[in-house]
């Protein structure tokens, strides 16, 4: 068990660095790109289909290390103002809201993952894609983002604020 | 229908205020609110199904790009060497310091385009040598909070980009519309300097920095050579490529990250820790903003959809008012919700209403989108919630109240106002550059 967290724990790492390589990489593609079209050579023909697809990948992959990260914006001028005990319970209805959240996109992405490999559908840009691929990072960014959501509410932790005492939620 | 828009509208708000993640906020929301409007699950898998067709947009590439140009300027150290040559550059000039501060912020977060990066950065880096040569705290405080929301106007400016392909108007024209009002402002502010040294010299102590003092001519102009024009370069491989039509602007960002990479690796300060620090910041910075625009993509179209914009829209015109009484509305609106909300979510609630609105009055968009970006610049430094005023607590000498921090931020507030008014006078000051492309 102790092994497979740490496979798992890995597995959040490496996606935060492979967005982190995929926003590189993004960098370096747009301006061989223009370099080619402005010398007169021939550009790829994909740069920009391709592009647009990695930023949906680069957001899934980033997402689920965020959450460990406590990266996600909220709004707390509220919290701040209630007493303890009311925020606890406000920070215990982030978590549900989040949790569920993320569990329905993970289901209805899959759903349409699934309809879109079964009717063998495209998506046609400079570069055509099954459109199954642009549902599949949305299956495994939520999923993992509800798994993270999960993590938190096991231990015990809010979704914004990683000190909170074990028995807070 | 429509007054089942209102609601999701309404549900978002009320989600924020308590605290939810904002993204996860529009979320629910827009799934309750496909679910009552858009018939049922169907509903459901439309919105996940539109929730991709934002994100995978060529225009949104340069808010990553223009996150890691700031962060690799930041993490090389190529940002600290500005401001050393520009300490150095200014030599005597009383209350300098707050000149630096102005100048360095300005040129920094031209560069940077990120507010509180600026802020943190400009609040650590001045207010303690500010207050150990005597400054009084608006002398400080004040250029800092005022100089940190100039990186929203000057381009490149990620917070623009992101307006820019919410509210589907021209990137290029609105980061260029940009320029005059940002450098006009940066000026009110040295003016507001200027008047506060000439009152009250005591305010800010002149004094001669020591190693300065014998700086000749040439090495000034080593200095600037060395430290400053190089930085020319990114600014002409971002806005002049725009303007020249050699690349596009997200194509112009990724040219602006490499700039500064080559630049740091001209300066033997490109290390991989400064490459590793910097492209986290970005997935950090970034893949918020993007989750955000997933889950909040639909949010637009389900107003749309349910006719609350339109409702909205000629409930307003319908109201005999002046176009600008209008615009003020909504102007105080933005500054209102900036009071406890970040810019982003700001963008996202207001951008399917107000932008129409703006458009049914014969404003042009991207001279909107300007105001927008003031307005939003405003709410960050508007007591009491302004989130600068709280980011400048935190540095400011102990013994300073944050009412002390609230004054200081008025003159600058006020220099907003007025740049608000001259861009309402004189269009064209936002408008003259963009026709120029």
């Amino acid at each position: 068990m102790k092994r497979l967290v740490q496979y798992y724990d890995g597995l959040i790492a490496g996606l935060a660095v492979l967005a982190g390589s995929i926003i590189a990489s993004v960098c370096l593609l747009i301006v061989y790109d223009v370099v080619a079209r402005n010398l007169g050579m021939q550009p790829p023909d994909s740069t920009v289909a391709l592009t647009e697809y990695a930023m949906l990948y680069f957001t899934m992959a980033a997402a689920p290390w965020l959450v460990r990260e406590r990266g996600h914006i909220a709004v707390e001028v509220l919290q701040q103002r209630c007493s303890p005990a009311t925020r606890r319970w406000l920070q215990r209805l982030a978590l549900v809201v989040c949790l569920l959240t993320s569990a329905a996109v993970t289901v209805l992405a899959a759903v349409l993952a699934f309809e879109a490999s079964r009717r063998g559908e495209l998506e046609i840009r400079s570069l055509a894609v099954p459109r199954a691929a642009l549902f599949a990072p949305l299956v495994v960014g939520f999923g993992l983002m509800t798994t993270e959501f999960a993590r938190l509410a096991w231990r015990g932790e809010a979704v914004t604020q990683p000190d909170l005492p074990q028995s807070a939620l | 229908m429509a007054a089942t828009g209102l609601l999701v509208f309404l549900l978002v708000l009320l989600l924020m205020v308590l605290g939810i993640p904002v993204a996860f906020a529009f979320l629910a929301a827009n799934m309750l609110g496909a679910l009552l409007i858009m018939g049922g699950v169907s509903g459901l898998l439309q919105l996940v199904d539109n929730s991709t067709s934002l994100i995978t947009s060529f225009t949104l590439v340069a808010v990553p790009m223009f996150v890691l140009m700031g962060a690799l300027l930041f993490h090389s150290g190529l940002a600290l060497r500005v401001f050393d040559t520009l300490d150095a550059l200014f030599g005597r000039l009383p209350a300098r310091l707050s000149y630096l501060t102005v100048a360095g912020g300005a040129t920094f977060s031209t560069l940077t385009g990120s507010t509180l990066a600026n802020t943190a950065m400009l609040g650590s880096l001045m207010v303690p040598e500010m207050s150990r040569r005597g400054y009084a705290t608006h002398m400080s405080v004040g250029p800092i909070i005022g100089t940190g929301g100039l990186a929203m106007l000057i381009p490149p400016s990620a917070l623009g980009v992101l307006l820019g392909s919410l509210a589907r108007i021209d990137i290029g024209a609105l980061l260029v519309a940009g320029l005059l009002p940002g450098i006009l402002l940066a000026l009110m502010y040295c003016s507001v300097i200027a008047v506060q040294a000439k009152l009250d010299p005591a305010s800010a102590p002149a004094y001669a920095p020591e190693d300065n003092v014998r700086l000749t001519a040439m090495r000034r102009l080593a200095l600037i050579v060395t430290n400053i024009l190089p930085l020319g370069l990114v600014i002409f491989c971002v806005v002049g490529f725009i303007i020249l039509g050699i690349a596009t602007p997200s194509e112009a960002a990724a040219f602006g990250a490499l700039s500064v990479a080559a630049l740091a690796a001209f300066n033997r300060c490109l290390t991989l820790t400064a490459i590793r620090k910097s492209l986290l910041a970005t997935v950090e910075v970034t893949g918020m903003v993007f989750l955000l625009v997933i889950s909040s993509s639909v949010f637009g179209q389900l107003m749309a959809f349910a006719g609350s914009s339109t409702v909205l829209i000629d409930w307003s015109t319908g109201i005999t008012a002046l176009p600008l009484v209008k615009l003020l509305a909504m102007f105080a609106v933005l500054l209102l919700l900036g009071m406890f909300m970040d810019q982003i979510s700001i963008m996202l609630l207001t951008i399917p209403v107000f932008f129409p609105l703006a458009a049914s009055l014969g404003y042009d968009p991207v001279w909107f989108g300007i105001v927008v970006l003031l307005a939003m610049e405003m709410s960050l430094s508007t007591p009491p919630f302004g989130l600068l005023l709280f980011v400048m607590q935190g540095v400011a000498p102990a013994g300073t109240s944050f009412a002390d921090i609230a004054k200081a931020a008025v003159p600058y507030l006020l220099c907003d106002l007025g740049l608000v008014a001259l861009l309402v006078m004189f269009p064209g000051l936002a408008l003259f550059l963009p026709g120029l492309i």
